[in-house]
């Protein structure tokens, strides 16, 4: 019996002994990351998701770059000129620019990159954004037309790029900060083959950061590249990126000072709301109920507009979530696109469908009389994650108890087949969600235009679909004033007059940043997080 | 011969069956049918089932080849980042086997010689809490205390020193294994010991610890091993979630992740290995039978011959 004791004592003094002499890495000054997914592809034109995409631009620029304030700033361009109808744009490069292997980045890299993204070959799953970014014959390449020899791109010269545009884009230079229009080595890439982007040596860097090591499915390491043509801005030796899935385990290793940057879920904000890392973050994801049209109840306006006035939002965004979080009374979020005025787009404009329960009853009590039935029974269609059942039962008891007579039974189901049921319109009220593509309010108008793949309410209005028209590829494209008053006016139609969708609110999301960390620069749209001016305090 | 046919049995069944899952392994929400058709070009989903069962078959079987990953690491071979992955969970699986089987064993031993002490009844509920608490439970407790507030083991895998941060892991997932091993342990003893060939090796003047640890356990550990087989699935099932809790690039978090994304190609691999880990576990176990019990062995070569 004492020698069993003795020897399970024996073992757990062995471990501890092995416990204490852990030997720690040498950290220097790196930025400890936490991520609850794995880096998905280093290739641009593979990449879909948001950690990717930081980590794409982390190593690698593009013509343009965004500041914090998500303006544009110069990267691989110096300047650019662009012609009097607003469809050829000219970039001058700089000439210090290197790849890691030493070669030059000139305008060369572009027009492989772009000509490789349209290629049927590649079958990017972004290639529909360089037709969004109206370069000539994008889209015919894309569906195998013509040759991506084709594409309205060409370099003059190894310091002169020159593109031509099918319409004017207003928007077109913010794309140029997208990793997807980032230039590529083409002798690297072509010499890699299938290989390419797999594993660090088979990369190339000529931004701020360099990848060095890539474990997959546990982290991967960046450090300073020497070769970065503004190297002196880069303050930081590198970042650790480390993939966590529990974000409570995240946490307690924030705790422990081995992180510096973790992402809270709900139940965590709560927890930590008062930690002086504690840091809101907004995000681009605007969620919505789409009402189906070809249902008889929500083929009625007043139907859709008690609906739109029926939830109490403030409660889903403070109450359920509560991680920073907004009310959504619109469909263009806050902070995705700023005006020629130099203004956000939401100061703009108005507010629509707003919380209250009074008008959402006289709108009901004029549907049912039109309707001619006491009551109604929807199903409400949603994905099966916790947080989204909790947001489908609360609007149901909203629903449920604002609009007497309505019955709301609940169906889950998980979110590939949610989309199928909503694109085949078989469904009758749902909750879905979409995320920017670019700093236009057009990522969001142009899913409601009659006929859009998107478009899950079936919503047709030719109001409407004349004024997104206009402002994309009509008679505003080049009227920057006219093409802005016709989206604020388009929304408008959408929202209130027509109720087309009920917008709930806008996603945020909650971080513990160490206070010794600054300059981790966020946006809404295109590349999520910029790490190139980041420090770290002693 | 027909753990081959099973093993055949079970990847046709996954083949088939992924296959009605719905929505597609690629960003659903944003493709439009055009850019998914030339997407299933790229990885020739667009050719018939058929087709491609056979030349899935044909991959797997002649060059080890179980296609790309479609969402979890993009266009990566699932082949190598099983390599990269499997060895970290099966280490982990094979530790909490022993870990748990021999503190297992000893606790059984304990209670069931000195039956009705306190040992008896310390072994018996932490038998029960055992096979009750979830593994992750013991997980999130374990790494909290002894990881988190005392600081004696790191609370996360870390690949740069791999023995000392999968200590906690492997304690939380052989919690169920010492459970499940204690009382079957305990039972079984305590019926060996209480049979006539016991009684005849005392009266015969043997020592307490010659009876026990020559003549009873041996006979005690049949049961036992029976056991194991069910055991090691169940460190499967559980090492899904104790991967994610203490961030282990395995392949049980890395199954979690692709079904929720439908990452075919990772589902069938990973699903193939844990069949294959079971049917050789069932193969170990019915060897093992013959090693500890003569009497099976002799029935065996009796038949035979």
């Amino acid at each position: 019996m004492k020698k069993i004791a003795a020897l399970v004592l024996m073992l757990v003094m062995a471990s501890s002994i092995f416990a204490g002499c852990s030997q720690k890495k040498p950290t220097g000054k790196f930025l400890r990351v936490a991520k609850d997914v794995e880096l998905a592809s280093m290739d641009q034109h593979v990449a879909t998701d948001g950690l990717s995409f930081d980590t794409i631009a982390g190593t690698t620029e593009g013509l343009y770059s965004m500041d914090k304030d998500g303006n544009l700033i110069e990267a691989i361009a110096k300047s650019y000129s662009v012609s009097d109808d607003n469809l050829v744009y000219t970039f001058t490069l700089r000439e210090d620019a290197k790849w890691s292997n030493g070669d030059a980045v000139t305008a060369k890299d572009f027009v492989y990159s772009w000509r490789r993204l349209v290629n049927p070959d590649t079958a990017s799953e972004y290639n529909f954004i360089a037709d969004v970014a109206g370069i000539k014959n994008a889209a015919k390449i894309v569906t195998g037309e013509i040759a991506k020899e084709e594409l309205g791109v060409k370099a003059e010269g190894d310091n002169t790029l020159v593109v031509e545009l099918e319409r004017p884009t207003p928007y077109f230079l913010s794309l140029t900060a997208f990793p997807t229009f980032f230039p590529l080595n083409e002798a690297f890439v072509e010499e890699q083959g299938d290989q390419y982007a797999l594993e660090p040596n088979n990369l190339l860097a000529n931004g701020p950061y360099i990848m060095t090591e890539w474990k997959k499915g546990y982290g991967f390491k960046l450090e300073k590249n020497p070769d970065y043509y503004d190297k002196d801005a880069v303050n930081i030796q590198g970042l650790e990126f480390r993939v966590i899935k529990d974000h409570q385990t995240a946490v307690l290793k924030y705790e422990n000072n081995e992180l510096d940057v973790v992402q809270l879920t709900a139940e965590l904000v709560e927890r930590y709301k008062s930690d002086s890392g504690y840091t809101q973050i907004p995000a681009g994801y605007l969620w919505y109920l789409s009402p189906n049209f070809d249902v008889e109840l929500f083929s009625n306006a007043n139907a859709r507009k008690a609906l739109s006035h029926a939830v109490n939002k403030e409660h889903i965004a403070t109450k359920i979530l509560n991680d920073g979080s907004r009310v959504a009374d619109f469909i263009v979020p806050i902070e995705l696109a700023t005006g020629p005025d130099g203004k956000d787009f939401r100061q703009s404009t108005g507010t629509y469908c707003e919380y209250d329960k009074d008008k959402a009853l006289d709108y009901w009590n004029k549907a049912k009389a039109e309707l001619g039935e006491e009551t109604y029974e929807v199903e409400l269609l949603f994905d099966d994650f916790e947080a989204v059942k909790k947001i489908a039962e609360f609007v149901q008891a909203e629903l449920e108890n604002n609009l007497p007579g309505l019955t709301v039974n609940l169906k889950a189901q998980p979110k590939k087949n949610r989309i199928d049921l909503m694109r085949d319109g078989d469904y009758d009220l749902g909750i879905t969600r979409w995320g920017p593509d670019y700093a236009d309010p057009l990522t969001y108008l142009e899913l409601f235009v009659t006929g859009g793949i998107n478009n899950y309410p079936n919503y047709s209005s030719s109001v409407f679909d004349q004024l997104v028209n206009d402002s994309s590829r009509g008679s505003l494209s080049s009227d920057p004033n006219g093409r802005w008053a016709a989206m604020i006016e388009a929304e408008r139609v959408m929202l209130e007059e027509d109720a087309a969708c009920v917008p709930l609110y806008q996603r945020g999301f909650a971080f513990l940043i160490n206070e010794k960390v600054s300059g981790i620069e966020t946006h809404t749209v295109g590349v999520p997080f910029i790490y190139k001016n980041v420090k770290i305090s002693d | 011969m027909i753990s081959l046919a099973t093993l055949f049995v079970i990847l046709t069944l996954l083949f088939i069956l992924l296959e009605l899952m719905p929505g597609s392994p690629f960003n659903d929400e944003k493709l439009s049918e055009e850019q998914k058709e030339l997407l299933y070009k790229k990885y020739d989903l667009d050719k018939p089932l058929q087709v491609r069962y056979v030349t899935y078959l044909k991959n797997v079987i002649i060059e080890g080849d179980f296609g790309q990953s479609y969402t979890i690491q993009k266009n990566v071979d699932v082949s190598k980042l099983l390599k990269d992955r499997l060895p970290i969970s099966v280490r982990l699986g094979i530790q909490s086997l022993i870990v748990g089987s021999i503190i297992g064993i000893l606790l059984g031993v304990i209670a069931a010689v000195y039956k009705n002490s306190k040992w008896d009844t310390f072994t018996t509920i932490f038998a029960v809490i055992g096979v009750s608490v979830p593994s992750y439970v013991f997980a999130l407790g374990l790494s909290y205390f002894l990881g988190y507030k005392l600081k004696l083991f790191p609370f996360t895998y870390d690949i740069y020193s791999p023995v000392q941060s999968s200590i906690l892991p492997t304690f939380a997932l052989s919690m169920f294994v010492i459970a499940t091993v204690a009382r079957f342990m305990r039972t079984e003893l305590v019926e060996v010991l209480s049979s006539d060939y016991i009684l005849l090796a005392e009266a015969k003047g043997l020592n307490t610890k010659k009876v026990i640890f020559k003549h009873s356990i041996r006979n005690a550990l049949i049961p036992v091993i029976t056991v194991l087989g069910p055991l090691t699935v169940g460190l499967m099932t559980g090492s899904l979630v104790i991967e994610r809790i203490f961030g282990i690039p395995g392949i049980g978090d890395l199954l979690v992740t692709a079904i929720s994304v439908n990452d075919f190609n990772i589902i069938i691999g990973i699903a193939f290995f844990y069949s294959l880990f079971y049917i050789l576990m069932a193969l170990i176990i019915d060897t093992l039978y013959g090693v500890i019990d003569p009497r099976i062995r002799v029935a065996k070569e009796g038949r035979n011959g």
